[in-house]
């Protein structure tokens, strides 16, 4: 598992040595960020896994400055609940990938940039919470 | 027969000699006024920008809007561009007779404070997040403040909450302004706005909202909240101390709506505290609450769906409170006196013990818009009401709002003229029916003189006041010696405009409650047209199929009638089907079903949802009371 990734391979694509935790880490933190993933509750819409941790730190924050009455705690929690589960999803997925790719991570991170690059020019989002806009684009799916 | 045609008929009848309805505002007298009284078409239940469930739907009209609106006005709703340019219009087909802007009184202040940059407050974390995920605030928000036994003030209106009750002065005296500003105070009388509000309790997301009217322009300082008075009781009671009793020319009715969502806590049988109600409760309550809204956007709540009434189960919601809703393995049956028919039952079980019915209300329906949009019925054009979990600010959704939701309906009243008195006159005495949508004219009478071809005399109406008493009204004791109260219903289809003519009628019933044994019991019996008539509707157009009526007249004697059993009637008249909304919407995106539903109109291929409806006005009981006969004896 720690095993460092076949010298040969990452000379011939010019890129830094990396365990495969870290591609592991590297590909887990782009899918939290980016992959666009369905809310289950209180939706609809498809959104990446930290923007509904985001909303659920919204409530949380709300909850502590004006007190958890009411639905306020359970709407934090089933953001967060939304958002651990995609999480947890993920780092399977992204532990999967990792291993699989070990030899060739020049795949991970070019597929990595052209779902970033595709997340920053389509609208692949869809959020009834955003403010101004439902269908958006990475660039602005965080308010 | 049309409503010209009525109105035309009507004003060549004999004027019945009633009681002139006492005028509280300077106005010029109206030119069309007769005293067998007109029918007026409006909408009590309206909330603009002023009301913060609204905003965070993207509502961004006023009262003025509203009222611009309601006039036949084209107006402009969301969602908006980035220059804050309407992307979509809308409009009446016909302009209503008269509209009440409702914004929720119990953020009013906060709704200000969070959109007026300077005001201290408005960087205050609520109003920061309302401003940024407006969506998410509108559920922490309602979530935390009103569906909430406790409402606390937030943080941000200082201390005992001061700097919001001073807000909220703003957008009360805004809805003032606006009410006054298209009050058509001429003797054109095109159109009256009331003032109002709604109070908006609702513990444990269990709905026991109010509407307030008031009679004039004469209105209390500010508004009753639920963050101070908690309790329906609280709330009547401010009204009798700031504006029935204050001397100063007050005169306001409350209209209670959704008992379908209010967990049975709307029409409780006891007090708020769990003590017995006494008959000075059931008085106060009585001398408010004379109408309730029977039908709207959030559902019907007229009856509980049962195979022994199968028009019941008309535009019933599959849960019971608005938390459920979001949370679908959580959806339950409404509990006891979640319906006006148990609530109106209950009332006559209480009048045998307490000597007064507490829950003595005509029937009104509305439309409770969240888009500043008063009247906006059609089920072909609906575009949502934005009243929650369907929000169309950022985008206009593929179905235009959750599947169990409807356009709501319309209150119909019998006025002499379109002012402000003599609608309030005609609310306050229940002279006054709900629609589903359509403009279903009816007109319903009682009586133990009654004559039995009343329906084909010339002066129907004029015979009906002066042999007996309109919907909304108490039987006498017979005179003579009839066993039983007769009844006459007439009712004339909507005759539609231009594009959208109505359906014609299919039949009427006539719903009776009484007492037996202590307990509410009912009985629906048919009286006019036909329920087997094969009207049906073509679903792929939404084109009305076979014969049906434009008018319907009947008398009927109760062949039950027991003068010791407190009773109620009222009238219930049915059109022939058309499509529901769903169905127009399915059919505007040509939904095929066989090809898989595509998202977001997963509802057209979904089994549970109707596809038809038969759209229906309900009237204002007529109630018997036993102590009729002990009042006549008396005298």
């Amino acid at each position: 598992m720690r095993a460092r990734i076949a010298s040969g391979d990452r000379s011939a694509k010019g890129l830094p040595a990396m365990s495969v935790r870290g591609l592991r880490l590297f590909l887990w933190l782009v899918l939290a960020v980016v992959l666009p993933v369905p809310i289950w509750l209180l939706g609809p819409g498809s959104v990446p896994a930290l923007y509904l941790f985001e909303l659920g730190s919204v409530a949380t924050v709300f909850g502590l400055a004006e007190g958890l009455r009411g639905v306020v705690g359970l709407t934090a929690l089933v953001f967060v609940g939304q958002a651990v589960v995609y999480l947890a999803l993920l780092y399977g997925i992204a532990a999967v990938i990792a291993r699989a790719c070990s030899r060739h991570p020049w795949i991970v991170f070019v597929a990595a940039a052209a779902l970033i690059v595709t997340a920053s020019v389509l609208p692949i989002y869809h959020s009834p919470y955003n403010a101004h806009a439902s269908q958006v684009t990475l660039l602005s799916v965080y308010p | 027969m049309t409503r010209i045609a009525w109105l035309a008929l009507a004003s060549l009848l004999p004027l019945a000699a009633r009681a002139e309805a006492p005028r509280t505002e300077t106005r010029e007298p109206c030119h069309h006024r007769t005293e067998v009284r007109q029918p007026f078409f409006g909408d009590t239940h309206v909330h603009t920008a002023l009301s913060f469930d609204a905003v965070g739907q993207g509502t961004r009209n006023g009262p003025r809007d509203a009222y611009r609106f309601a006039r036949g006005e084209e107006v402009g709703v969301q969602p908006y561009d980035e220059a804050g340019k309407p992307l979509r219009t809308i409009q009446l087909r016909r302009p209503l007779d008269f509209a009440a802007v409702t914004d929720h009184a119990e953020l009013l202040g906060e709704t200000r404070i969070c959109s007026a940059p300077g005001l201290p407050g408005y960087d205050s974390v609520v109003c920061r997040i309302a401003r940024r995920w407006p969506w998410l605030a509108y559920m922490l928000v309602n979530g935390s403040m009103l569906d909430v036994k406790d409402p606390q003030r937030y943080s941000f209106c200082g201390k005992n909450g001061e700097r919001c009750v001073e807000a909220a002065a703003g957008p009360w005296q805004e809805i003032q302004r606006a009410a006054e500003e298209f009050y058509d105070r001429s003797a054109a009388c095109r159109f009256t706005p009331f003032v109002g509000y709604e109070w908006s309790g609702n513990p444990d997301s269990k709905m026991i909202h109010r509407n307030v009217l008031f009679r004039n322009a004469v209105v209390p300082a500010r508004p009753a909240n639920y963050i101070e008075d908690r309790t329906g009781e609280r709330l009547w009671q401010r009204l009798r101390d700031e504006c029935l009793d204050a001397g100063i020319g007050c005169d306001v009715l409350v209209i209670p709506h959704n008992t379908n969502l209010s967990g049975g806590l709307l029409f409780r049988t006891e007090r708020e505290d769990g003590a017995p109600l006494t008959r000075a409760d059931a008085e106060l309550r009585a001398s408010l609450e004379v109408l309730l809204e029977v039908t709207q956007h959030k559902g019907d709540s007229e009856c509980r769906a049962s195979v022994s009434d199968p028009l019941c189960s008309y535009e019933k919601l599959p849960f019971s409170t608005m938390r459920e809703s979001a949370l679908p393995w959580t959806w339950s049956t409404p509990p006891e006196n979640s319906f006006a028919r148990e609530v109106l039952g209950a009332g006559l079980v209480l009048q045998s013990k307490l000597g007064v019915n507490p829950f003595k209300l005509g029937l009104i329906a509305a439309t409770d818009t969240h888009l500043a949009a008063p009247g906006l019925v059609d089920e072909d054009r609906f575009i949502g009401h934005a009243a929650g979990r369907s929000t169309s600010r950022t985008e206009v959704p593929p179905l235009p709002d959750q599947w169990w939701f409807n356009p709501g309906g319309l209150a119909g009243v019998w006025a002499e003229e379109n002012s402000r008195d003599s609608l309030f006159e005609a609310m306050r005495r229940r002279e006054a029916w709900g629609t589903s949508g359509p403009r279903i004219v009816v007109r319903f009478f009682g009586g133990f003189d009654l004559p039995e071809d009343l329906c084909s005399a010339h002066d129907f109406a004029a015979q009906g006041y002066e042999h007996g008493v309109p919907m909304g009204g108490d039987l006498s004791a017979p005179t003579r010696s009839e066993a039983a109260p007769r009844f006459a219903v007439w009712a004339a289809r909507d005759a539609g405009v231009g594009d959208a003519p109505g359906t014609p009628l299919q039949r009427i019933q006539i719903v009776k409650l009484w007492v037996e044994n202590g307990a509410s019991r009912e009985q629906v019996y048919e009286i006019a047209g036909n329920a087997a008539n094969g009207a049906d509707v073509d679903l792929a157009s939404c084109t009305p199929k076979g014969a049906g009526a434009d008018t319907l007249c009947s008398t009927w004697r109760d062949p039950d009638f027991d003068p010791n059993a407190p009773a109620l009637y009222y009238a219930r008249v049915v059109e022939n089907p058309s499509c529901r909304w769903t169905q127009w919407a399915c059919n505007a995106r040509s939904v095929d079903c066989s090809m898989g539903a595509p998202d977001g109109l997963e509802a057209c291929c979904d089994a549970q949802v109707p596809k038809t409806i038969q759209e229906r006005a309900w009237t204002s009981p007529i109630w018997w009371s036993p102590d009729a006969g002990e009042r006549r004896s008396s005298k």
